[in-house]
């Protein structure tokens, strides 16, 4: 396997991840914006209006889950052992 | 033996118990407080109402099940009768309703145990009892649901007739339709609805059914009507003990235990509801592994999820898929909104089943069927219209919630069911695109053309984000459109064999 071959495999694994996790953090805004905790309240800091709540929530778990799906692919065709 | 190969040993007595059992679960526990809230000492009346529609639905089910009597229940039936994605579709929202189920049970353990604890957090609980479930595999069985079911009934008899003597004060159902019947009396009875969902357990049991013809429309009809009397009785003896406008943090049937029968009624409701939760917790659980490993099977989902055998490593991966949706909305500790979700992916499965039997009374005349629901076409179209009407009364949240995951089922129908080169391709260009879209969005609001009401600081925090996001998603595009490791091992290998 040449250099160059390794860097883009390397490469393209840490975009995967990346992707994959940028969807697990979508998801985890989604819920936060939902639920509003005490201790990081989202919907409070981005001044974000209740009736607006489904419409963004709905917009973080579709890019979301399809962030997961497209790292997940990534990762799945750049780690195959040849 | 049944169609599966496997031998008919369940009669009329288990059939009932079966339906009982899966039905005298933690749902009436938990979603009685609030329904009587909803419709006020009417309560009875909604309960009447969810129950009779229930029975209308369990009756097309009987139908269904008798003549196509296989492992799967819904999942078979609408496979049956339209294949593709409405069968991907019944089987999912089957799998999300269970999953529903499972952050109820453990919420409802939660909340009795917590009552007593009040320093142990609710949602932390509900989510490491649905964790322990997940690692210890628990299951429920034929004992076990008797033991309940007797448990149930001799808990809910003896509360409603020391309830008669003591505590019940009929002033309390005056007014009786404080919300009136519209939205009150139908809004509670959208809300109770998933109290007698479990009824659909004898019909999931038929292929071990003796008679399937005979025993399941009969067992369907006294398991209903015994609860819609024991459900109703108490909801009656709790509603003359405790008005619905008082306001208690205490569960409402202990409080009514208490009054009517001081710390040994207070006993009774706190064991039969910890069975409850436990058994409908095991239930819920083993239905939501056994469902997406079906979906695996055929080919709707990942190959990894099919579980080929009890105690398989794949079979901890269906369980463990369900259990950490399930975890994520039991952290919410929002009781009431899950249990509108779990009614709402309900009601669509049941519209769907309808529709099932419609279509194969036309497609399939010649079927065999030992049970035909009475009064058709009336019955299957008065079943979809009932779902559809108490679908109006569902809190529009947990209404989103449940139309955003038939969103997902759509994307990953058709992800499934693209070529894998078409896929790679599909993903890449969404991925372009988004990352195209958020560019758009922060150039936009860059400019000042989109006004963000936002303070500064978490502007460019924003902007910040975004950047990294668009070029996360761009780069990932690009990697999906340009050719792979895999694709190049394969070009080399073909180049070679030439």
């Amino acid at each position: 396997m040449t250099e160059t071959v390794k860097a883009k495999e390397a490469f393209a694994m840490f975009v995967g991840i990346f992707q994959s996790l940028t969807g697990i953090l979508s998801i985890t805004v989604a819920y936060l914006i939902y639920y509003n905790p005490d201790f990081f309240p989202v919907r409070t800091m981005f001044n974000l209006l209740p009736e607006h709540v489904a419409f963004y929530m709905m917009l973080l778990i579709v890019v979301g889950s399809f962030a997961i799906i497209s790292g997940l692919l990534i990762i799945h065709e750049w780690s195959i052992r040849t | 033996m049944g169609e599966e190969g496997k031998k008919r040993e369940l009669g009329m007595f288990y059939a009932i118990i079966t339906g009982l059992g899966s039905t005298l679960g933690i749902e009436f526990f938990v979603l009685l407080d609030y329904a009587t809230k909803l419709a006020g000492p009417a309560v009875v009346l909604s309960l009447i109402i969810s129950g009779l529609i229930n029975l209308l639905i369990m009756f097309n089910y009987a139908e269904l099940s008798s003549s196509i009597s296989r492992i799967g229940a819904e999942y078979t039936f609408t496979k049956a009768a339209f294949g593709g994605f409405i069968c991907f579709f019944s089987g999912y929202l089957r799998w999300l309703s269970s999953i529903f189920t499972t952050t109820l049970s453990a919420m409802g353990l939660a909340r009795i145990v917590c009552f007593f604890f009040p320093y142990i957090n609710p949602s932390l609980f509900a989510v490491v009892v649905i964790a322990l479930f997940t690692a210890l595999s628990v299951k429920g069985g034929r004992i076990v649901d008797l033991a309940t079911v007797i448990s149930f009934i001799i808990a809910f008899v003896v509360l409603s007739v020391a309830g008669c003597f003591r505590g019940l004060n009929l002033d309390n159902f005056q007014p009786f339709m404080p919300n009136g019947f519209y939205p009150g009396v139908l809004a509670g009875a959208m809300y109770t609805f998933s109290m007698f969902v479990g009824m659909r357990a004898i019909v999931t049991k038929s292929p071990i059914i003796k008679e399937p013809g005979k025993v399941i429309p009969r067992a369907v009809w006294f398991s209903t009507i015994i609860c819609i009397a024991i459900y109703c009785s108490v909801a009656f003896i709790a509603v003359g003990t405790i008005p619905p406008t008082a306001t208690s943090t205490e569960p409402l049937l202990v409080h009514v235990g208490y009054v009517i029968m001081g710390t040994a009624g207070q006993l009774l409701i706190i064991v039969a509801w910890a069975a409850a939760a436990i058994m409908s917790l095991a239930t819920s659980m083993s239905v939501q592994t056994s469902i997406l490993s079906a979906l695996s099977r055929d080919g709707y989902l990942p190959r990894i999820i099919f579980s080929p055998g009890k105690g398989s490593v794949t079979n901890y991966i269906a369980q463990m898929v369900g259990s950490i949706i399930a975890m994520f909305f039991a952290a919410t500790g929002l009781i009431t909104f899950v249990g509108y979700a779990a009614g709402f992916a309900s009601l669509i499965v049941f519209a769907l089943v309808n529709l099932s039997l419609i279509k194969l009374r036309k497609t399939q005349p010649n079927l065999e069927r030992p049970f035909k629901t009475p009064f058709y076409p009336y019955t299957p179209i008065f079943g979809i219209v009932f779902a559809f009407m108490l679908m109006m009364f569902v809190e529009s949240s947990a209404a989103v919630l449940v139309l955003e995951f038939i969103l997902i089922s759509l994307m990953i129908y058709h992800l499934k069911m693209m070529g894998y080169q078409r896929l790679r391709f599909a993903v890449g260009g969404i991925n372009i695109g988004i990352s195209g879209f958020i560019i758009l969005i922060l150039f936009l609001s860059g400019a000042g053309v989109l006004q963000l009401t936002l303070y500064s600081k978490e502007h460019t925090a924003l902007l910040i984000l975004g950047t990294i996001f668009a070029a996360t998603f761009f780069i990932a595009g690009l990697l999906n459109l340009t050719k792979s490791k895999k694709e190049t091992a394969e070009t080399t290998g073909r180049l070679w064999m030439e």
